[in-house]
């Protein structure tokens, strides 16, 4: 029975708010349940993240750590009260000005700890370790903080906005190229971004999940009885009762010859790890849910677990999770070519690496939620939900609940925080289930310590990697082999299983070298799902080659980087071995210029001054590949994307499209194309997306894709409609067609003089005197038309040696890095990191810097803190962000990004993908960086663990006599 | 998660606050330890009582130059930006501008962030290093000082039971001089080594955060080899404190470069 018999009436933006709430309730809940301040976000459970950062009777304050109960009487603030008459603080638009959002979930929290700093800082000076400090309490997934300081020292007058400083250096007179600010961010600033928990009534219902404390047994009996007399529980499913409504999960792989689990949304005989749903529980309350979840008892007779990924892969019969499959091997994966061993034989050096790399994922600042409406009257189901992928989860639930595509709507609004994560459904189903069992609409919002126990993992690989070299540094041959650790799948309710196979496929790298073999194993544990995650293997294969490459350098006596110029690709195009190909590049020239910013003699020289001190620094410069625009038989991720144009009565063009909006700024970029195609002004272009039921069909966003993708279906489509502007133009205008400019949204007969604005001619299209005057010359009556982009680059038909064209484009790049290490304690401080990279054509600088730096400090975390490890039980180790070791502002190092551009030949606009090559080079670099810095105690690196815990380990290790 | 349910009681008086905790509420300050262990249903009372609306326990920082007293509601905020704790005690201020952030400090007390008593709070051990007292109501509502090292006596454990904390006093000594480090992944993240040392003289008092499941406090003077101090911690008579971070000896090596950092 819930007492809600606590008064509150509180002032919230300068308005009077009343309602009871229980002792328990958390202010966070009041401001978003009660009073519908939805702008307060919710990212963690500790107190960590911010993103629920209010302003409590003059103090900064995160309200998921304040009882309700305790505020009455008090006032509050939220980001709502930023701004007058709808127009936005200065803070709030210098946050546009420098680009210092993506997602956007943690800007309403991040701008009010912001304006705190402003308001006691006001006139005076400050340093960026002032401005770190006022942020620790705020976590961004997305940026990388840079821009975020950067836009704190705008705000305050101090410096210019980056988009200022970006406009100074652009030559572009077009749209395309220009460092446009987003046109996304007027909502997110303010509070008002579109994230699936913000829908909802409140009479909805609330799902949680029962969730599994053994990582491995069989289930012998569910004991819902306590549970279900909580008052307030209208249902509980549990998975044996559940196999009645629905159909096992539909694979988002299945691929090669993987195996797949097929195992139902909510657990029936046994369980494969810690925290598998296992009931479902529908309540009238969010509190209610979680106590009747947490009430439910589960008997089980446990099973050896699974820990190790090499136990798992010489496992019996008694430790397989899915005894039908005969072993935990998920897929086993080869290809080889040319002389392998023979060459090894010949070879003047032949060099091993046995790198581990660890486990940790994506760690969105959203987690995933969901709202199902079934309506028994119609059939139809509508679901908002946080996804990268609206139109495959559509076809995932009907394949799940045997609906009709057609009936399902899923609307996706803005999405806080995927890198790959958000690409899969599993626990999504659950909540649909609830609506279509209750009839009611049902809420799940996944809870952080969901998913760090039981969400989505990646890395995670055991590999090693063999190299034959000729005296003078010349790579001959390239063996690797990696095991990667799959949780308890990789495919079906996740899709990471591509990682290490992209490892193995792309591990020669940006270098010559023909005779290769690999191996990959992807074996399943009793661990957490293995989801995609930015870098998706690419990090991997950057490791296998670039690691062998520092210790030949060593061995041989070359500088490291003259080995990599002796072997790096300059002649394009370039078939890899094992099938892509590289259509053209700047590998060996981005590795120069890197060279030449960085400085290379004043490093090396302060390195050498600081070693007499006893401190040490190291630096490493290394190549990358960043392969883009990923298409996969036996997938949803296919090689094509559509997109619908239209000109609509009043000039202004709306793009629908199947791409989501995860932050990266589609609703300016594309919007930037579409101005400089169809001459109109950018302001009068709408990008629509996130709805299945307006969108054409896409796969969605993954894998660097859009800038292809979804902008050459947009040209395709506006090509279609500007030549039947141009024939209405002709026509009213009484002109030929080639005797006319569109620009600025108004038409000009060049040869007359007369002009009209789009506006004009559309309404004469759509109205008076309409379409068949008008267009009646044009291959449509219509103003618009569905472009459908297929990247020619692509090829699923294997050649001879079984190889095909998955991946249509590669952009390249260079990154440096300088650290500091301290042996003692095993601490690594980043001083500075340098990209130079080459992406094609450039849509808009200040966003793929964004992305960059995003990356990168995404890697860094990863490299330095993030960790997801599992005790002999299968238990989770960590439960919370703070423990997962989510970087936070502090982590965040100077970055300098230089470009480089050479035009894919296969795309209209010359890109060919961005977004994900923070995350690839990063770890390699800093393995090579800081083996560099411990040369003088000759440490070598053998992990992508370089936490202070595990270097240090690996520093003793050595050291010991 | 959200908090298991429990009954709330907003006494404003002490004396009610008193009968309450002797019944076994579990008192509540700011709430930004407590609260983190009530989300993840790790602590489950079954009835809490908050001392935010209690006028009677204290709000403000005294200094007479002979101690200085910290009320039972100041803020973590509240002490760092004290200027006679800049100016008389600068490594109590130094630990408190390293514990958590801007929005914890607001609502952190001091005296919670002691009562927490986790063996690497910033506080516990600057102040278990500044021979700090927390004052304890007992059950007639007179004040009891309490020594911290006596105070702390396991992993978040402590004598305080069922009584109210009321305050904390540091005593001062005209030329003592101290100091405050710690060790952590990220700058301002959970400290998983860290050391208060304050001298007087030649004596210094050592506390010591991250190896037990309490502060360690020792005497040493100036003389005291860096050996000797980790010989103690070492066979420190208590129960290892283990963390996921990092090991034992590694802890050690990290007190090593704190204690030449402080030296």
């Amino acid at each position: 029975m819930i007492n809600k018999d606590f008064p509150i009436d509180i002032i919230v933006n300068g308005v009077n708010k009343k309602g009871h709430v229980e002792g328990r309730t958390l202010l966070v809940d009041f401001l978003r349940d009660n009073v519908g301040e939805k702008s307060v976000k919710i990212g963690c459970e500790e107190g960590a993240c911010g993103a629920c950062t209010v302003r409590i009777d003059g103090k900064i304050a995160k309200s998921c750590m304040i009882l309700a109960a305790n505020c009455h009487q008090s006032t509050v603030k939220t980001v709502t009260s930023q701004g007058d008459d709808n127009k936005l603080s200065r803070l709030q638009q210098s946050f546009i000005d420098s680009h210092a959002l993506q997602c956007g979930y943690c800007t309403s929290g991040m701008i009010m700890s912001a304006q705190d700093f402003l308001d006691e800082n006001e006139g005076k000076d400050f340093t960026e370790d002032d401005v770190k400090q006022a942020l620790t309490g705020n976590i961004c997934r997305c940026t990388g903080y840079r821009n975020i300081i950067h836009a704190i020292f705008a705000a305050a007058g101090k410096v210019l906005s980056l988009s200022e400083i970006e406009e100074q250096k652009s030559k572009h007179k077009s749209n395309v190229g220009k460092p446009i600010t987003r046109r996304e961010d007027r909502r997110l600033v303010s509070g008002r971004g579109r994230f699936a928990d913000i829908f909802g009534n409140s009479d909805d219902l609330h799902a949680a999940v029962a969730r599994s404390t053994k990582a491995h047994a069989k289930i012998k009996n569910v004991d819902i009885s306590e549970a279900s007399k909580i008052s307030g529980v209208i249902r509980i499913i549990t998975g044996e009762e559940s196999k009645n409504y629905w159909q096992p999960i539909s694979p988002t792989l299945d691929l090669l010859d993987l195996k797949l689990p097929k195992r139902y949304p909510l657990a029936t005989d046994k369980v494969v790890f810690y925290g598998e749903p296992i009931a479902l529980v529908i309540a009238d309350d969010p509190y209610v849910a979680e106590d009747a979840a947490l009430s439910i008892e589960t008997e089980y007779e446990e099973l050896p677990v699974n820990v190790n990924v090499f136990d798992s892969l010489a496992a019996d019969s008694a430790k397989l999770l899915y005894p039908q499959w005969n072993s935990n091997v998920q897929v086993d994966y080869s290809f080889e070519n040319g002389r392998v061993d023979s060459v090894f034989e010949e070879a003047d050096l032949v060099v091993e690496e046995n790198i581990s790399s660890h486990r940790y994922g994506a760690m969105p600042l959203e987690t995933r939620v969901v709202r199902a409406d079934y309506d028994y009257s119609e059939e139809g189901l509508v679901v908002h939900s946080s996804t990268q992928v609206p139109h495959q989860m559509r076809l995932y639930l009907a394949q799940v609940f045997g609906l009709k595509e057609n009936r399902i709507q899923i609307i996706a609004g803005d999405v806080g925080g995927g890198f790959g994560a958000k690409l899969s459904v599993d626990c999504e189903f659950l909540p649909v289930l609830g609506s279509i069992l209750t009839g009611r609409p049902v809420k799940w919002f996944e809870s952080r310590s969901g998913w760090i126990q039981a969400g989505f993992a990646a890395r995670d690989y055991q590999t090693t990697s063999r190299a034959a070299f000729k005296k003078d540094g010349k790579l001959l041959a390239l063996e690797t082999e990696i095991v990667a650790d799959m949780g308890c799948d990789g495919a079906e309710r996740a899709c990471g299983l591509g990682m290490p196979i992209n490892g193995g496929n792309y591990a020669v790298g940006p270098y010559r070298c023909v005779d290769y073999r690999t191996r990959v194993r992807c074996v399943v544990t009793n661990k957490a799902p293995y989801n995609a995650y930015r870098g998706y293997g690419k990090d991997l294969a950057n490791m296998l080659i670039e690691r062998v490459f520092d210790q030949a350098a060593e061995r041989l006596e070359i500088d490291p980087l003259e080995i990599r110029k002796r072997n790096l690709l300059t002649k394009y195009p370039h078939q890899i071995i094992t099938g892509p190909i590289i259509e053209n590049g700047t590998q060996r020239e981005s590795l120069e210029r890197l060279e030449q910013i960085m400085n290379l003699p004043e490093l090396r020289n302060k390195q050498s001054q600081y070693l007499e001190k006893g401190r040490y620094l190291g630096l490493s410069l290394i190549p990358y590949i960043e392969p883009a625009g990923a298409t996969f038989p036996g997938s949803a991720f296919q090689n094509y994307e559509s997109v619908n144009v239209r000109l609509a009565a009043d000039g202004s063009v709306q793009v629908l499209t199947g791409i989501q909006n995860i932050g990266q700024g589609i609703e300016t970029s594309y919007a930037q194309v579409a101005a400089d195609l169809l001459g109109c002004k950018i302001e009068d272009v709408n990008i629509s997306w996130g709805d299945t039921n307006s969108t054409p069909w896409g796969s969605g966003t993954f894998s660097s894709r859009g800038a292809m993708f979804a902008v050459g279906a947009m040209i395709e489509a506006g090509k279609k409609v500007r030549s039947r502007i141009e024939i209405g133009a002709a026509e009213l205008l009484g002109c030929k067609i080639g005797e006319l400019s569109i620009k600025d949204s108004n038409i000009l007969g060049t040869e007359t003089g007369k002009s009209i604005t789009l506006s004009d001619l559309a309404y004469a299209v759509y109205v008076n005197p309409g379409a068949e005057v008008i267009l009646d010359k044009a291959d449509v009556p219509s103003l618009e038309a569905l472009g459908t982009f297929r990247h020619p680059q692509v090829n699923w038909k294997p050649d001879e040696k079984g190889r095909a064209q998955f991946y249509p484009a590669h952009a390249n790049g260079a990154e440096g890095i300088l650290v500091e290490v301290e042996p003692q304690t095993g601490r690594v401080e980043i001083v500075k990191i340098w990209m130079v990279a080459d992406h094609g054509v450039v849509l808009n600088p200040l966003l793929l810097q964004g992305q960059i730096k995003g990356g990168l400090v995404q890697q860094i975390g990863g490299t330095l803190y993030e960790k997801l490890s599992y005790d002999e039980q299968g238990i989770p180790q960590q439960r919370t962000l703070k423990e997962y070791g989510i970087p936070t502002v502090w982590s965040a190092p100077e970055i300098e990004i230089e470009h480089l551009e050479t035009k894919s030949p296969s795309t209209e606009i010359g890109a060919k993908g961005g977004g994900e090559d923070g995350c690839i080079a990063t770890s390699t670099a800093l393995m090579s960086a800081v083996e560099d810095a411990l040369r003088p105690l000759d440490v070598k690196i053998m992990s992508s663990d370089l936490s202070p815990g595990n270097l240090k380990e690996m520093i003793d290790r050595q050291m010991k006599p | 998660m959200r908090p298991a349910p429990f009954i709330l009681h907003q006494p404003r008086s002490i004396g009610e606050a008193i009968k309450l905790a002797k019944k076994g509420a579990t008192p509540l300050a700011g709430g930004q330890s407590l609260l983190q262990e009530l989300r993840q249903r790790s602590l489950s009372p079954t009835e809490i009582l908050t001392i935010g609306k209690i006028a009677d326990l204290s709000e403000t920082i005294s200094f007479d130059k002979t101690a200085l007293q910290i009320g039972a509601r100041v803020t973590v905020r509240k002490l760092l930006e004290d200027q006679q704790v800049k100016q008389y005690y600068p490594w109590l201020n130094e630990a408190a501008g390293k514990l958590g952030d801007v929005q914890v400090r607001n609502f952190a007390t001091v005296v919670g962030n002691v009562c927490w008593s986790d063996p690497r709070a910033n506080l516990a051990v600057a102040l278990l290093a500044s021979d700090a007292k927390i004052l304890i109501l007992n059950e007639c509502c007179e004040t009891e000082h309490t020594n911290l090292n006596d105070f702390f006596v396991g992993f978040r454990k402590n004598t305080l039971g069922n009584r109210i904390a009321c305050g904390i006093e540091v005593p001062y000594v005209p030329d003592q001089e101290g100091t405050y480090v710690e060790f952590s992944r990220q700058p301002q993240d959970l400290a998983l080594v860290n050391l208060g040392a304050v001298s007087q003289g030649l004596s210094t008092r050592l506390a010591v955060g991250g190896f037990q499941t309490r502060p360690i406090l020792m005497e040493i003077d100036s003389n005291t080899p860096i050996g000797r101090i980790i010989d103690r911690v070492k066979k420190f008579d208590g129960e290892p404190l283990k963390d996921q971070f990092m090991s034992y000896e590694h802890k050690i090596n990290i007190l090593e470069t704190l204690l030449l950092k402080a030296k």
